[in-house]
């Protein structure tokens, strides 16, 4: 890919000011609008804040209720499913919110949309640099849709103590030291790493082996779809290292490109395939409190990638 | 004095309440402007925003926060607007690209044409952080405070805006160098 390393300053001076003056007409407007316009009452502060203890009192009878009357039912020799192959709903699965974007289950994938996913199959663009390589992937319900990174995250986010996110990555350096990456002093975030990776995946897995500054595990074969590589965990640093790394908000950067550290500790589990001639990284990210159900979610919506290149 | 006049306009007063959006109303058309790229859509957008900020103002805790409070509206009614701009795929009258040059005339009119180009192919959500980085000046943090997100998340979305932006005008290239420049 053709590097643009001015592409910050370029931007700058693209959006930079002209003097730009508000028609007088949009305050007119606003001022006849607001006439007639109905106040709203003051927002409510967060549900978790307001929640008094009688409330929560409540909500724990009742979700123990709910809990009795599934068991009971769930029980063999008691009028429920127990003991039969039955499918039972996952007792974590949440509800569909309101709204929730149009499941693809029955019309086959569709585009990523941004938001709380129903579950079923979705078309990721994994890639901007690559706009013709897409992935097909099944997403359980719950998880969201991230399309502008492009990225998945479970119901916790991305964020540490117990967040996951899947993300795309198509780096070719790395940087020697991720917790100083500020190589060039200016504190841009697109900077090219000061180590340069030959093109296979193979080449790419011994870097990171060759990077004592994190724990890497020994690489093994995998196969995305049709689409063969290897896959290797990376164990990053803990607060006692991220606090000291650069960057206004500390980070710590492996990739020249792509994803830094999601928070102290994180893990990251990555398959690199060679998608004829890209070399495509999925990065499964989570961290020691991430459940493991949500980890064993992230794997499975891995496995069922069908990539097209 | 904004304080008093937030308190005053979420008493009800009108008046109070355009005599605090009055002088900010250049700089919030300019962060319109550069975040839809469409003259017209900018003007909706902000009158929206402005109802909205009237409506819900009751709800802002802090009367210090007036400013970011008010363009962090302005920035999601913007997304919104730019968001259903994608999906009607209606022509559009665009900012002049040959418009006035940049301050230091770093760029030419034939750069300015291909980061239109570029910029346009953006999703929404990555327009919206580089006007706020390149634009408001604003760090990762306060993106992230104006948007209500992780600075994480911001982060992030402040690199994948600039490496899409990278890899749209690669692109462009690419077409330029290869069917001469796109209309």
């Amino acid at each position: 890919m053709n590097r643009q390393p001015d592409v910050e300053l370029v931007l700058r001076a693209y959006l930079a000011d002209e003097g730009d003056i508000a028609p007088d007409r949009i305050l007119e407007v606003v001022a006849e609008r607001i006439a007639s316009q109905p106040r709203r009452l003051a927002s409510r502060l967060p549900w978790r804040n307001t929640m008094n203890g009688y409330l929560k009192l409540v909500a724990g009878l009742a979700a123990a209720l709910v809990v009795g009357v599934v068991g009971y039912n769930l029980l063999p020799g008691f009028g429920g499913s127990g003991g039969q192959s039955t499918p039972i709903p996952s007792p974590t699965a949440p509800p569909s919110p309101p709204n929730s974007t149009s499941s693809p289950a029955a019309t086959g994938p569709i585009d990523l949309p941004d938001g709380t996913l129903t579950g079923g199959r979705y078309r990721i663009q994994p890639l901007p640099e690559a706009p013709s390589l897409s992935i097909v992937a099944d997403v359980p319900a719950g998880w969201l849709g991230h399309p502008a990174y492009p990225a998945l995250t479970g119901r916790t986010t991305e964020e540490p103590p117990d967040g996951i996110l899947i993300g795309f990555m198509s780096p070719d350096g790395l940087f020697s030291d991720p917790c100083h990456w500020d190589l060039d002093g200016t504190g841009s975030i697109d900077q090219p790493g000061d180590i340069e990776v030959g093109p296979t995946v193979d080449d790419l897995v011994a870097a990171l082996n060759a990077n004592a500054s994190y724990t890497s595990s020994a690489a093994t074969p995998v196969s995305l779809g049709e689409y063969r590589g290897q896959r290797l965990e990376l164990r990053l640093p803990g607060t006692d290292v991220l606090s000291t790394c650069d960057g206004e908000e500390p980070a710590y950067f492996v990739f020249s490109t792509g994803y830094y550290s999601q928070g102290p500790n994180s893990l990251w589990d990555l398959f690199i395939v060679d998608v004829d001639g890209t070399r495509l990284i999925t990065m499964v990210s989570y961290f020691p409190g991430t459940p493991p159900a949500d980890v064993a979610a992230a794997r499975a919506i891995v496995e069922s990638f069908q990539i097209t290149p | 004095m904004d304080r008093d006049l937030v308190e005053l306009a979420r008493r009800g007063d009108q008046a109070a309440f355009m005599a605090l959006v009055r002088p900010r109303s250049d700089r919030l058309f300019a962060i319109a402007q550069r975040i839809l790229r469409d003259v017209d859509r900018a003007e909706d957008a902000l009158q929206d925003a402005l109802v909205i900020a009237w409506r819900d103002l009751r709800g802002l805790r802090d009367p210090d926060r007036f400013e970011a409070w008010l363009r962090r509206l302005l920035v999601n009614v913007c997304i919104r607007h730019a968001a259903r701009e994608r999906r009607r795929a209606v022509r559009l009258r665009v900012l002049p690209v040959d418009g006035p040059a940049a301050p230091d005339q770093l760029l030419t009119v034939a750069d300015r044409d291909q980061l239109e180009r570029g910029f346009r192919r953006l999703p929404p959500e990555q327009r919206a952080v580089l006007v706020m980085h390149h634009f408001l000046g604003y760090s990762p943090a306060e993106i992230a405070e104006t948007l209500a997100i992780p600075p994480g998340t911001a982060r992030s979305r402040l690199h994948n805006a600039h490496r899409a932006i990278r890899a749209a005008l690669d692109a462009d290239a690419r077409v330029t160098a290869v069917g001469g420049r796109s209309a």
